[in-house]
């Protein structure tokens, strides 16, 4: 299973991809692998001001539905237009193409309090 | 937890397994609907020896089915199954069941002596202990008949697809599987093994269910997956494939608070003698006099939804008509053949013709659902089991 080392990651298993004040939020290989064949993705609004650990969609496999939950605070600024035709995207490519919504933060410090890719991986070792 | 005797090999190919019915099953093997596809295209294998297999036989065994089935089991040949249900005595469903009639040449063991009156009954996992006991209660009641649970001395594997007859035939050394009828059964030697072969399935798709000592089940699993080429299915795979063909599953389309009017399954009850559960049915009206016809309709019935969205309704999820409650959602799935999500629900009968409106309110989200009938499409064999 991959864990880039340039993400940061929360329980939650969401990935954060830093570039400034804005990050781009998917859910990590680990989180695909559990749910196997995503077939319904729900995101937000472009606009939609988001706090840290507010949902911000839903992701559904065949066999459950899980809520997707914001690792920052701040508005969504992008939304991956691609996912709801094409959900697969996000088991075949979780990191690059399965990219979910992209949020201008308001606190760029909130990233600090996520876990790193080898913290992470210790995390989900232990699941 | 009770496991297969082909458990290893699951965990070789990288099973998920999960619990079902007390038994360690594989999910999937990697992607439900990668399975679900490659058996309505090509060939798929199941592992399904954690479904029930008793043996009934001696010279009751008709009368003693008779009673406890509402098929006609005194009509069915030898070499020949059906579909069956057992009902109880408030004529709701304890289980759907194949019941085989086993004869010359098709006994479970070659060793035995052949009995005219010989039959095996397949009953779900979490069934087939209380099929198992009704069964033997009648049977010490005074019947001149034996009831033999084989579950754990037989193993059980459902080949299935379009190509299923190609792959089985490669392997048969005396005979062609590929001849066997819809719902026959036969004995055949695959891959040196002596198994019985039946032409049935829960895919919707053409098949076979094998059932051979569990000793045998690793050698015929690694000939049908290895050499035939058949791709490992687990039950995830399975419940696709038997949503998409309008199958009903024990504890959502079929329970013991359900009639089989209300599941669509009438035609099943074709017994002409006095079952279990058939005074009930008819005191509800569901017979009519001249009886095996269906008089009173009944109240909710099961019928297809088909969901404008992908997302996936989910058991018990409200079934509305401009806001007011008409039904509850039996299952829900994602069909890869379709490229849709479909679910099953029984409503209102007012609401139950194809093309109506209706809507779906799942946790956090309601759209729009039209009524379909079942199966959601021509499958090869869905429409057949009925024969």
């Amino acid at each position: 299973m991959e864990f880039p080392e340039d993400l940061r990651y929360s329980k939650d298993h969401e990935w954060v991809r830093v570039d400034g004040d804005r990050a781009t939020i998917g859910i990590s290989d680990y989180a695909q692998d559990n749910l196997q064949d995503v077939v319904f993705i729900d995101l937000p609004e472009v606009g939609r001001q988001l706090q840290q650990g507010d949902i911000f969609g839903s992701i559904e496999s065949v066999k459950a539905v899980s809520d997707l939950i914001s690792p920052v605070s701040g508005e969504v600024i992008a939304v991956n237009e691609e996912l709801p035709d094409a959900p697969e995207i996000v088991n075949q490519d979780p990191y690059v193409g399965g990219w979910m919504i992209v949020v201008q933060m308001d606190d760029p410090s909130e990233v600090e309090e996520l876990m790193t890719a080898e913290q992470y991986r210790e995390y989900v070792e232990e699941l | 937890m009770r496991r297969t005797a082909i458990f290893d090999l699951h965990i070789g190919l990288g099973a998920r397994m999960t619990e079902f019915a007390g038994w360690e099953m594989p999910l999937h093997y990697g992607s439900i609907l990668s399975e679900a596809r490659a058996v309505r295209s090509g060939v798929g294998v199941f592992d399904v020896s954690h479904m029930g297999r008793l043996l009934v036989r001696g010279e009751d065994a008709v009368k003693v089915l008779a009673r406890e089935t509402v098929n006609n089991v005194a009509g069915l040949a030898v070499g020949r199954g059906h579909y069956t249900l057992m009902l109880n005595e408030a004529g709701g469903i304890v289980d759907d069941l194949v019941l085989f009639r086993l004869g010359e040449g098709v006994l479970a063991n070659e060793q035995e002596p052949t009995e005219r009156q010989n039959f095996l009954l397949v009953a779900n996992a979490v069934n087939t202990h209380r099929v198992l006991e009704r069964l033997e209660k009648h049977v010490s009641a005074g019947a001149s008949a034996e009831v033999r649970e084989q579950t754990e001395v037989l193993g059980m594997l459902a080949l299935q697809g379009p190509r299923a007859v190609e792959v089985l035939s490669a392997y048969t050394q005396d005979g062609d599987p590929g001849s066997l009828a819809r719902f026959g059964i036969g004995r055949f030697k695959v891959g040196g093994v002596s198994c019985l072969v039946s032409r049935t399935g829960y895919t919707g798709e053409d098949g076979f269910e094998l059932i051979c000592e569990a000793r045998s089940l690793p050698s015929i699993w690694n000939l049908l997956v290895r050499d035939g080429g058949a791709v490992p299915c687990g039950l995830g795979a399975r419940d696709v494939l038997r949503i998409e063909a309008g199958y009903p599953l024990y504890g959502h389309e079929i329970s013991d608070e359900i009639t089989p009017f209300e599941a669509g399954l009438g035609w099943v009850l074709k017994n002409t003698e006095e079952y279990v559960g058939k005074e009930a049915l008819r005191r509800m009206g569901f017979l009519s006099q001249a009886e095996g016809v269906q008089a009173a309709l009944p109240k909710r019935r099961l019928v297809g939804l088909l969901p404008e969205t992908r997302s996936v309704p989910r058991q018990n999820d409200a079934v509305e008509r401009e806001g007011q409650v008409v039904g509850k959602v039996a299952s829900g799935t994602f069909s890869p053949n379709l490229n849709r999500s479909l679910a099953t629900a029984f409503v209102d009968a007012e609401f139950a013709k194809p093309g109506e409106e209706l809507s779906i309110r799942s946790v956090g989200r309601t759209q729009k659902a039209r009524v379909s009938a079942l199966p959601f499409a021509d499958f090869p064999a869905a429409k057949r089991r009925k024969e």
